[in-house]
């Protein structure tokens, strides 16, 4: 074993304890290591004989491990019965439990007949007609208590017309051909709890079009309409197609899809099957989407428009020789709206796509030549002055001063002044080509700025000015 | 008697330190490989909380000592080595100290591991708890409703019927109820299904539904177990099966004795001493960002019919009754401005909260002790050298 077993027993001086690194006398844990060292102090030592390194930590390390060994079986045997001792009674805080509550309920999924049974409207469906269903069984939670005697929550709905409902099946509560089309399928799932959240569900369905996840951003900023109370995710995805157990391969395939994930409770609305079927049908989606609501005492029978959207989201449909322009529709001077604002969109406006940071986006004009959107931002959004000259920046006109903003026009906009700027096309301009004029309307409220932006051929920009500031007029924030 | 002078000396000894440092960071470097393997809770259980540890490389399984089995020694051989066998004197005085701070700091490891939890309380606005739930650990809970609208609760741990993962039941029983309680297929994740007429399960159907296990997943948190259970009436001996789960949002309810009771699987749940209500929720995002910048609970703490208006925001936690409370949290992730929020507290509860702190005051004051002498005495032996 070498040197090291050859040299005497050394011992410690100095702190007396093989423990302290004392450096002074040069008795390291590496001199330790490379010779044998009395654990005592030399007074007290008793002299043993020499052993080498690795024998002293093969010997530790079997003690450690058999020390580790034995301690398990100290444990006591585990009979598999348990005395439950103690108990306490109180009054539950910020909890209400029902007692009784359906198995369904209890799972956050519904019981309704999954063998095969019809959901509470009838089972089939007539393509051609609209119809309607319902369903109970939905799980009672935070937002949503039970409605009747059985604390069962009933969810209605219209289905579109045309549509094939059919019976409904396991995790599918509403369950249709679209457009009686059997490769496109759209069916409502409820799960309890966050059903592992927003993003895995959304990913999942990536994966499923054979496309690459996406990351929270990417999830955050996805568009969102209102439904069932909530703000629901709406998704639109093109891919192939490789189906739920990853053995189909349909190419051009879309998905169209809302997901309200709620950490009590999640929803989800999937319409999937060949691009082509699925642009057709967007808005019929949509309507259908706008349909869904709780409540009891009204069934939905064949035919039964009873089932009515809400008011701010009337079910939308594109003319059927109208290009598909995203979830696209014509403004009709109905008030409109999602879980933030609501509008008037002007005639002849056209419902452009969801993007991110938008609440709405519109066109106008001769071949949809100018954009108009709106966005709700938080606090001041970073101020008006800022805002507007980062308009100047993009249109490359001279960037304005406070007192350039007093002389400008004034609108009401949602409750509040809003001031309406017009910038044109500078050479420095960094806004797409097309981009000749821009006509803004922007205003403060207490919490929140708002801003309307229209944009493109300058002739064209000013034919909307009316209507821009119509617009702006019709503009409600949700409280 | 000499084998016990000879374990002394094995248990003081300096090699057995180095030995025990060198399995510390082995373990600490083995287990920071295998989180990306299993996820940090499976790590921690498996190799620093636990006794032994195999660590596998391949197909070939390498035993080792747990970090606990390595920590408790680690401890004995301070106190041995470090307090009782070291020579006492002004020379050594640094240094014992130093090593009553390192049994300090392995003391509040201690506590933590085994006196103090951790968990959650998530609240709306107007919403209030007197409770906190765990991340990670499950209980059953039998509930008796009273008829003055409370409930009475007895709470079976999760060690009870965690290991019970197949057929053979865990039995829970108490002389106050009027039934016993059989647990069995306990699932540590799993969703519960619908059994449809093409779902094919090896598992029991109960009411039209079986639990369907899933992979565990890495992070913990994650992962919603669901058991099996029967009560069976004492008196009559009629038996009633459910499944429970852990996601569920209101218990099994049966009669039993002639009264109503209620079976549930849940986060295990802590009382607080006092009652949080939830008054306001703040979140300050960047400017046109949807990126908080910073997020503030404002509570009124209920206690024995007085009330204290408390924020709570990211760096100053509610420090109350040995509990504290830290901003954690807020959602939905997805909410738009105007919809409601929730917020969520982390709440702690570990006695040896401020250990480390004190732990490391001890070994700078050792620490010092010990240097300043030696440089004293550095400085002697220079001043006498010098002619």
């Amino acid at each position: 074993m070498g040197a090291a077993t050859q040299q005497p027993p050394r011992t410690l001086v100095g702190s007396g304890h093989p423990n302290s690194l004392d450096s002074d006398d040069m008795k390291t844990a590496h001199e330790a290591l490379s010779g044998p060292i009395s654990p005592i102090a030399p007074s007290r030592s008793r002299r043993r004989p020499a052993r080498s390194p690795v024998a002293s930590l093969a010997t530790n390390l079997l003690a450690i491990l058999a020390l580790g060994g034995a301690l398990p079986g100290c444990g006591g045997s585990d009979s598999g019965v348990s005395r439950l001792e103690s108990s306490r009674a109180y009054e539950p805080v910020g909890r209400r439990i029902r007692w009784n509550a359906p198995a369904a309920e209890r799972f956050g999924i519904s019981a309704r007949d999954f063998s095969g049974g019809s959901p509470g409207g009838s089972p089939g469906g007539s393509p051609g007609g609209s119809r309607g269903g319902s369903i109970g069984g939905s799980p009672a939670g935070a937002s949503g208590m039970p409605d009747d005697d059985t604390g069962v929550t009933a969810l209605h709905w219209a289905a579109p017309a045309g549509w094939k409902e059919r019976p409904a099946a396991m995790f599918r509560e509403a369950n249709f051909y679209v457009a009686g089309d059997e490769r496109a399928e759209c069916y409502l799932t409820t799960l309890g709890g966050d059903a592992g959240g927003l993003e895995a569900n959304i990913n999942r369905w990536r994966t499923q079009l054979s496309l690459p996840p996406l990351g929270p951003a990417e999830i955050a900023a996805l568009p969102t309409l209102p439904w069932l109370g909530g703000s629901g995710v709406l998704v639109d995805f093109h891919g192939q197609w490789k189906g739920m157990s990853g053995d189909q391969a349909e190419s051009d395939y879309r998905l169209v899809g809302l997901a309200l994930v709620q950490p009590d409770r999640s929803r989800f609305l999937k319409m999937v099957g060949p691009a082509d079927v699925i642009g057709r049908e967007v808005a019929a989606f949509r309507g259908l989407a706008a349909s869904f609501h709780e409540g009891s005492g009204h069934a939905h029978d064949a035919g039964d428009d009873a089932a009515s959207p809400p008011p701010s989201m009337p079910p939308q449909e594109l003319p059927p020789d109208h290009p598909t322009i995203g979830l696209g529709a014509q403004g009709n001077g109905a008030q409109q709206g999602n879980a933030s604002l609501t509008w008037r969109a002007p005639a002849g406006w056209t419902l452009g796509p969801e993007k991110a940071m938008r609440e709405v986006t519109y066109f106008a004009g001769a071949d949809n030549a100018v954009e108009c959107y709106v966005t709700l931002l938080a606090g001041n959004g970073g101020g008006l002055l800022a805002n507007i000259n980062r308009w100047c920046g993009q249109m490359g006109a001279p960037t304005l001063s406070e007192a350039d903003l007093a002389p400008l026009q004034r609108v009401p906009m949602a409750g509040a002044e809003g001031v309406i700027v017009r910038l044109a096309r500078g050479p420095a301009a960094t806004a797409p080509a097309g981009q000749d004029l821009l006509l803004g309307a922007l205003c403060l409220l207490p919490d929140r700025a708002l801003f309307v932006k229209l944009t493109g051929p300058a002739e064209a920009v000013l034919a909307q000015r009316d209507a821009l500031i119509e617009f702006s007029r019709s503009l409600q924030v949700v409280r | 008697m000499r084998l016990v002078h000879r374990v002394i000396d094995v248990l003081s000894s300096l090699g057995l330190s180095c030995t025990l440092l060198i399995f510390l960071a082995l373990l600490t470097w083995l287990g920071t490989l295998e989180q990306v393997n299993t996820g940090l809770f499976e790590v921690q259980k498996r190799y620093f909380e636990s006794l032994y540890v195999v660590h596998h490389v391949g197909p070939i399984g390498i035993p080792l000592p747990g970090a606990m089995l390595v920590m408790a020694v680690l401890f004995v051989n301070l106190i041995l080595g470090g307090l009782v066998r070291i020579r006492k004197g002004a020379a050594t005085a640094g240094i014992i100290v130093t090593h009553v701070g390192i049994l300090l700091l392995l003391a509040a490891g201690y506590v933590k591991a085994y006196h103090s939890v951790d968990g959650h309380t998530t609240l709306y606005e107007g919403q209030a708890s007197d409770t906190f739930d765990s991340y990670n650990r499950w209980e059953l809970a039998i509930l008796e409703k009273l008829d003055d609208g409370r409930v009475r609760e007895t709470v079976a741990p999760q060690e009870n019927f965690e290991r019970h993962e197949d057929v053979a039941p865990a039995t829970l029983v108490s002389d106050a109820l009027p039934f016993s309680v059989e647990l069995w297929y306990y699932a540590p994740n799993a969703r519960v299904l619908p059994k449809g007429p093409m779902v094919k399960t090896s598992m029991p159907v109960i009411d039209g539904f079986f639990i369907d296990p899933l992979p565990i997943e890495m992070q913990n948190e994650q992962n919603v177990a669901a058991v099996c259970a029967a009560v069976t009436d004492k008196a009559s001996g009629t038996r009633q099966e459910s499944i429970l789960y852990g996601l569920g949002r209101q218990p099994w309810t049966f009669e039993a004795g002639g009264r109503t009771w209620g079976l549930e699987l849940r986060r295990e749940q802590y009382q607080m001493p006092f009652t949080v209500a939830l008054d306001d929720f703040t979140k300050e995002d960047y400017p046109r960002l949807n990126m908080p910048k910073a997020f503030s609970s404002d509570v009124t703490v209920l206690q024995a019919g007085s009330k204290r208006p408390v924020k709570i925001s990211m760096n100053e936690p509610l420090r109350k009754d040995g509990l504290v409370l830290y901003q954690a949290s807020w959602g939905p992730s997805n909410a738009r401005p105007g919809d409601p929020l929730f917020s969520t507290l982390a709440v702690v509860r570990n006695p040896a909260d401020q250990y480390p702190l004190y732990a490391c005051i001890v070994i700078a004051i050792g620490l010092v002790l010990h240097f300043s002498r030696k440089l004293g005495k550095h400085i002697r032996s220079q001043a006498q050298r010098t002619p």
